[in-house]
Parts: structure tokens; C-alpha cells; sequence
């Protein structure tokens, strides 16, 4: 069977026409949600600055935090993995690290490191690292000889490999991992920004309220942030799962 | 080496690490291949006509024994389980070899574009691999491989992860570019009737390890009468020494 070019075009327009219906489908949903959410914040006792400014902060720490260590989990994982002797030897001891808790860690951080937001970034970027780089390590495992092969082959070598080959093959190990790490990331956050005490963040301002005994409004604050939370998941990690993983198997 | 070889395979030997010890896949092997010879490898199963492959091409190095090239020989590969990178649409794994070595966008599209119009390709050019047949995925293959304008193609049972149909289809095409081009085939195959009607000069492979058991030239005018009393003769040669032990 073969198509013509013009049905081809035909069919791809009409592809990419049904793509951006459903993701204006998605953003029709998700805007009166948001909007929603904000009127109701208004009304309530919930200080709106403390809220969405705390929680736009604790995204710019746990977006630094994330870009580290997936910049880190990529180098470490590509380079264990390239020396069988180096990976039999490393292997154990990351396993055992990784089981380590962060906030164990927290002590010897306060005493040793001035800056309150470096301590925040220092144990987020411990908390995402391990999903991230373990699950490059397992992609990196299961890659197909054949596609290794063809690219030694056509000439991927140096950065050209990295960028257009190693990277796109362990895309979706990155993203999968990502998504575990990031959703790592909001749960040590909040305890991390309790214990180091910031002036602003959503874990100190949800703190705030625990102990002003203001429950009801703490579980509308969790909701607020469950439902941002889920925004951020919907435009960006669910998309980006499905682009990586779409055409992956044949 | 001599001008009219392309290839010069010497006293190859190639051994694998197994749980059970050292096994010697390769044992003393000494190819030539001339030029715009198309050269069939065959033997039984596990007999490292693959491995061979793997050396002439450079992805493994042979434990003792060289691989000479004639100077400026550039070499393209057909993988078996087609080696499509599936994240690529059809052009754009076409056009991989040609990125990876510097070529400018426009080279690139130019030759693309050839190699889909000669391959049947035309309408596919945005499908992903995921989005074809077996057929279409290894009429990609051998487009990739044209594509980096390769003196020597090597491929590796490229039909026989297709139906029957489909791999008579194919063979007749790549029987066709040989033809009407300078390239130099070597091809590893089970099946001997395929080598048979394809090549210039089947070679055979004996079992574990691998040593050249005989080489049979078929002197069969083309295109090759797959009915004719000539090529049964040649089939049950060939399919005697690759069956005997």
C-alpha cells in the first residue's frame, strides 16, 4: 500500500490539527480550574502573597535543584556505565547512598553552610538524583545493540552521539525518572524549608498555618498546592512522557 | 594488498568470554573481496557469519588477524533487525550517516530525497519506524546505508525478519542497485537458495568455530532462472556443505 504524497500531507495536517485540539481541550480545562482556585483563594483567609509567592520560590528551588542533579545523573550515569569494571565497583556504593536519608544530612549542612537556600537546594538535589540516575542507569542497561551499533556505524561519535543519539535513546528513562524525582522533590521541600526556616516558600507558609492551629485553612493551602501541583503535571511532565515515549518500541 | 581488492580479510580469529569458558567463534578466516563482487556468506546457525560481518565493518575487533580496506573505501551496514532509531521519522534516520559526518542541510535533503524516490519510500518521509511494515522499515535500512555512498555494503540477513513476498520484492531491488552501481556486496545469509540466485561468489562456513569451508562461484548468467536444473545444482552443492559436519 502506498500513500500519495498529497494524502500524506493531507493526513499529517489533519494529525497535527487533532493535536491542537486536544491540547486546547486541556487548556480550556485546566483554566477554569485555575481561576476557580484563585477566586476562592481570594475569598478566604489565605494570604494570596504568601501562597503563590511561596509556592512560585519553592518551584525556582526545586527547578535549580532538578536542572543539577539531571545534569549530574546523566554525566554519572554515562560514565559508570561505560566500564563494566568502574560500574561492578560504584554500583554498590550508590545503592547504599541512596538509601541514606537526606535529612540526616541536615545537621552537619546547618552547622557547616551559611546560605538557608543552598542547605534547601543541597537536599533537594540529593532527593531527586537518586530516581533520576538510577533509572538512566536501568535505560542504559536495556539499549538495543542493534540502534548502538548503527550509530557507530553512521558515525555518531564525541558530542554528535550524545546529543542526537544517547540522549534521544534514554529520553524516556529521563523523563520517567524525572517525574519520580520531581514528585520527590515537593514532598522534601516542604520539610526542608520547615527545618531551615525561609522567609518565603510554600513549606514555611503552610508551616506557618500548622502552627497557628488554622486547619482548615492548612487543607485548603495542601489543596491549592495538590492542584498546582497537578496543572504542572498535565502541560508539562505528561506531555513530555508522551513524546518520549510514543515512538519508542517498534 | 592487491589493487583490484577492496577488502582483505587475513587469518582472522575472534573468541567470545562465556560463562563456560573461552569459545573460538572465528578461526583463521582469509576473505578477498574484489571490486562490485556481491559476495554471500553462509553457513549453519552459530557458525559467526554475523561476527565476520561485525569485523569486516570495523564494530568488533578481530583477536588476531587484520582487515585491510583499500584506501578511500567507505563501508555501509544493513542490519538484520532493521537498527531504525526509532525516535527519528524516516528522512531523518535516511539522512543520519550524512549529519553525523558534517554534511550541509541542503546535501542532506538532496540525498535524502534520492534515496526515498529509489527505495519506494515516497509519502513515508514523516512516518516513524513504529508506523511501518517490516518491508518498509528495511527498505529504510538499505536507503540509510545508500545514503552515506558506500563502496561496500554489508548486510546482515536483511530478509529474513520479512514475509516471503516482501523479501522477493526487495532482493530484486537490491539486485537492481547492484546492478546499476559500483558498490560491492557482501551479505550474510541462511538461506541458500537466495545466495544462489544473488551472488557472484557464495563462501561457506563450517560450525565452531568458524573456518572457510569452501568457496562456490556461481557463473549463472542474471538475471538467474530460480527453476533451472543450473541452479538446484548449485542450491544442492551448497545445501551439502553447509549441512555436513
Amino acid at each position: 500500500m502506498r500513500y500519495s504524497s498529497q494524502l500524506h500531507t493531507a493526513k499529517r495536517k489533519s494529525v497535527l490539527k487533532n493535536k491542537k485540539k486536544s491540547s486546547l481541550i486541556s487548556f480550556i480545562w485546566i483554566v477554569p480550574i485555575l481561576l476557580a482556585m484563585v477566586m476562592a483563594v481570594n475569598f478566604s483567609d489565605l494570604n494570596p502573597a504568601s501562597l503563590f509567592g511561596g509556592f512560585c520560590v519553592s518551584l525556582a528551588r526545586i527547578s535549580i535543584a532538578y536542572i543539577i542533579a539531571l545534569i549530574l545523573s546523566c554525566v554519572l550515569a554515562l560514565v559508570i556505565t561505560s566500564n563494566e569494571k568502574v560500574e561492578n565497583a560504584i554500583l554498590p556504593i550508590l545503592d547504599v547512598l541512596q538509601s541514606f536519608p537526606s535529612f540526616a544530612l541536615f545537621p552537619i549542612m546547618i552547622a557547616s553552610i551559611r546560605s538557608s537556600e543552598l542547605i534547601i537546594i543541597t537536599v533537594l538535589t540529593l532527593a531527586i538524583i537518586w530516581p533520576i540516575l538510577f533509572t538512566i542507569i536501568g535505560g542504559v542497561k536495556n539499549r538495543r545493540e542493534d540502534l548502538e551499533e548503527a550509530a557507530t556505524i553512521f558515525g555518531a561519535k564525541g558530542y554528535k552521539r550524545l546529543i542526537y543519539f544517547q540522549l534521544p535513546e534514554l529520553a524516556p528513562s529521563i523523563v520517567t525518572g524525572s517525574i519520580v524525582g520531581w514528585g520527590e522533590a515537593w514532598e522534601f521541600i516542604i520539610g526542608a524549608e520547615l527545618l531551615v526556616k525561609t522567609n518565603l516558600g510554600i513549606g514555611t507558609y503552610l508551616g506557618q498555618l500548622g502552627n497557628a492551629q488554622q486547619n482548615l485553612l492548612l487543607a485548603f493551602g495542601i489543596t491549592v498546592l495538590l492542584i498546582l501541583l497537578f496543572v504542572i503535571n498535565k502541560i508539562i511532565w505528561l506531555p513530555l512522557l508522551d513524546k518520549t515515549t510514543k515512538y519508542q518500541s517498534e | 594488498m592487491k589493487n583490484n581488492y577492496l577488502l582483505s580479510a587475513k587469518n582472522i580469529d575472534k573468541s567470545f568470554q562465556l560463562d563456560k569458558g573461552k569459545q573460538k567463534v572465528l578461526d583463521d578466516i582469509s576473505i578477498d573481496i574484489e571490486s562490485h563482487e556481491f559476495v554471500c556468506l553462509i553457513g549453519p546457525s552459530g557458525c559467526g557469519k554475523s561476527t565476520l560481518l561485525r569485523v569486516f565493518s570495523g564494530l568488533m575487533k578481530p583477536d588476531h588477524g587484520s582487515v585491510q580496506l583499500k584506501k578511500g573505501t567507505k563501508l555501509s551496514f544493513v542490519f538484520q533487525s532493521f537498527g531504525l532509531f526509532p525516535w527519528l521519522t524516516v528522512e531523518q534516520n535516511i539522512g543520519f550517516g550524512l549529519k553525523m559526518n558534517g554534511v550541509s542541510k541542503e546535501l542532506v535533503d538532496e540525498e535524502v530525497r534520492k534515496r526515498i524516490i529509489q527505495m519506494g519510500l515516497d509519502g513515508f518521509e514523516t512516518k516513524h519506524p513504529k508506523e511501518l511494515s517490516g518491508g518498509m522499515k528495511q527498505r529504510v535500512g538499505i536507503a540509510r546505508a545508500l545514503a552515506v555512498d558506500p563502496d561496500i555494503l554489508l548486510l546482515d540477513e536483511p530478509f529474513s525478519a520479512l514475509d516471503v513476498f516482501t523479501a522477493e520484492k526487495l532482493r530484486h531491488d537490491l539486485l537492481d542497485i547492484w546492478k546499476y552501481s559500483k558498490l560491492t556486496i557482501i551479505m550474510v545469509s541462511h538461506l541458500v537458495d537466495e545466495t544462489v540466485e544473488l551472488a557472484d561468489r557464495v563462501i561457506v562456513l563450517s560450525s565452531k568455530p568458524g573456518r572457510v569451508k569452501k568457496e562456490i562461484e556461481i557463473k549463472s548468467p542474471r538475471p538467474r532462472r530460480t527453476r533451472s536444473e543450473e541452479f538446484f545444482k548449485y542450491v544442492d552443492e551448497l545445501s551439502d556443505l553447509v549441512q555436513q559436519k
